[in-house]
């Protein structure tokens, strides 16, 4: 898009009316363009001026929901100031970092996320509907995750490839992030599994990595009574119950 | 938990207080200040301010009662978590909460709709305003009036163009196939109208 059409999408911008690219283009303007940032400022003063016209009271019962969500929730450190640090001490040696994640960590995780997405939506050979469909769920388990104000990410290294399960205890449901995974020979698949208290695996999915070895599911089922995620190597088309020693187990809090 | 905790915030926000300061006379921006050193009580008078802009505002873009009730608490949650970088260097208050209602309203109707046709005609025949949802004037600048009125001001495409977007949380590729208008009017008329109420409110940035 050339510069002349980008200064146009200030409107759409503040507005949400991007989509996806064209937000991400116009954003990237914003860092080199003190117009758009100044006419940007100006319409989301404007904009905010519309919200008077629908002004309408919330149900009662929202305020102590609310309330109580933020007696319970942290706050971010001022821009600039030195990332909060509050992990736990972990028995696990494989475990890189653990412990409450801060909203640039999510981001960050985020946009990996993201561009894994994009990276399997171009190798699945589905039709496109079928893969937005496939993405647009995965994406909703996945942004309930990121945003859930409990998640927490462990990160284990296998090799030289690196997996990351974000959970999130409140909303049972967790995502593997992984980069690097050898992509398997055979037809053979890495199999997801929720493993209970007395040992008993459940499937959580099977999944082939795209070409850079990368991985970004969602963990299938409820983790309510799960005790430990776990990802092993399955022949082709999966097994009822894992067949190989796990290449990497994530022990939940 | 916040940074600070202040004298007699251990009752919680609806226990008796012992401030000074009338919280419910401060402006948005003075209790986001607030809010930033973990002040639950301001958060409490910030809510009380603008819930009824953030809920109508993320009512009306996803309709759902239930749904726009979850939006609305993400929102503050998301307020909450981020006062600690608002600047008004880069703009009211108002407008970035707004910001926020508005952008994870319109995220929250994508996500769901993604995977389905959205039924264009249906959102389409009511794309005006609910007025008699409207609360009661809400305090500050300007009332629903002047607002109505710089509205009309406006061309009819670019009122539309803006309300599609605005109140009814569609892309502009998805304006464009509503109006059947070329994107390349779209862009202009959602900006052209944007400047225009801009003028007529006499916003500054």
């Amino acid at each position: 898009m050339s510069t002349q059409d980008l200064h146009l999408l200030a409107g759409a911008y503040v507005l949400d009316a991007l989509d996806a690219d064209d937000r991400a283009e116009f954003e990237a303007h914003l860092e080199v363009c003190a117009d758009c940032v100044a006419e940007v400022a100006e319409f989301r003063e404007t904009a905010a001026r519309l919200a008077t016209l629908t002004a309408q009271d919330p149900p009662p019962s929202l305020r102590e929901n609310v309330l109580a969500s933020i007696a319970s929730t942290s706050q971010l450190s001022p821009e600039g100031s030195p990332e909060e640090v509050n992990a736990e001490p972990d028995l696990d040696a494989t475990n890189v970092v653990t412990g409450p994640w801060s909203w640039a960590r999510q981001f960050a995780v985020a946009a990996v996320v993201l561009g894994i997405l994009a990276l399997s939506m171009g190798t699945w050979a589905l039709d496109q509907r079928d893969v937005a469909a496939q993405l647009s769920a995965r994406s909703d388990v996945i942004d309930s995750v990121l945003t859930a104000p409990d998640a927490t990410i462990t990160v284990k290294v296998i090799g030289d490839a690196r997996a990351s399960l974000l959970a999130s205890k409140a909303s049972r449901k967790a995502v593997l992030v992984a980069t690097g995974l050898p992509v398997p020979a055979n037809g053979q698949v890495y199999a997801l599994w929720r493993i209970d208290d007395s040992g008993r695996a459940a499937s959580a999915g099977t999944h082939v990595p795209g070409n850079g070895g990368e991985l970004a599911v969602p963990i299938e089922g409820s983790l309510a009574g799960t005790k430990v995620v776990a990802m092993t190597i399955e022949p082709a088309g999966g097994s009822e119950q894992p067949t190989s020693a796990p290449l990497a187990a994530f022990t939940l809090a | 938990m916040g940074l600070m905790r202040l004298v007699g915030q251990d009752e919680g926000p609806d226990g008796p207080s012992r401030r000074q300061v009338d919280l419910s006379e401060l402006g948005v921006d003075a209790l986001l200040t607030r809010v930033a050193l973990g002040d639950e009580y301001a958060f409490a008078a910030l809510y009380d301010q603008i819930s009824p802009k953030v809920y109508g505002v993320v009512r009306r873009v996803v309709r759902d009662p239930h749904q726009s009730e979850e939006v609305t608490q993400e929102v503050f949650l998301e307020v909450w978590r981020l006062a600690t970088r608002f600047s008004t260097s880069r703009g009211s208050g108002n407008a970035w909460i707004l910001t926020i209602a508005h952008r994870r309203a319109v995220d929250r109707v994508r996500s769901a709709q993604a995977s389905t046709d959205r039924d264009l005609r249906v959102a389409a025949a009511s794309t005006t305003p609910d007025y008699d949802q409207v609360a009661e004037a809400v305090e500050d600048l300007l009332d629903r009036e002047m607002v109505t009125r710089a509205l009309d001001s406006l061309t009819e495409l670019q009122r539309e163009a803006v309300q599609l977007a605005y109140f009814g949380g569609y892309t502009q590729r998805e304006v464009a196939t509503l109006l059947q208008i070329p994107l390349g009017t779209v862009k202009t008329r959602v900006r052209d109208g944007l400047i225009r109420l801009r003028d007529v409110m006499g916003v500054g940035a």
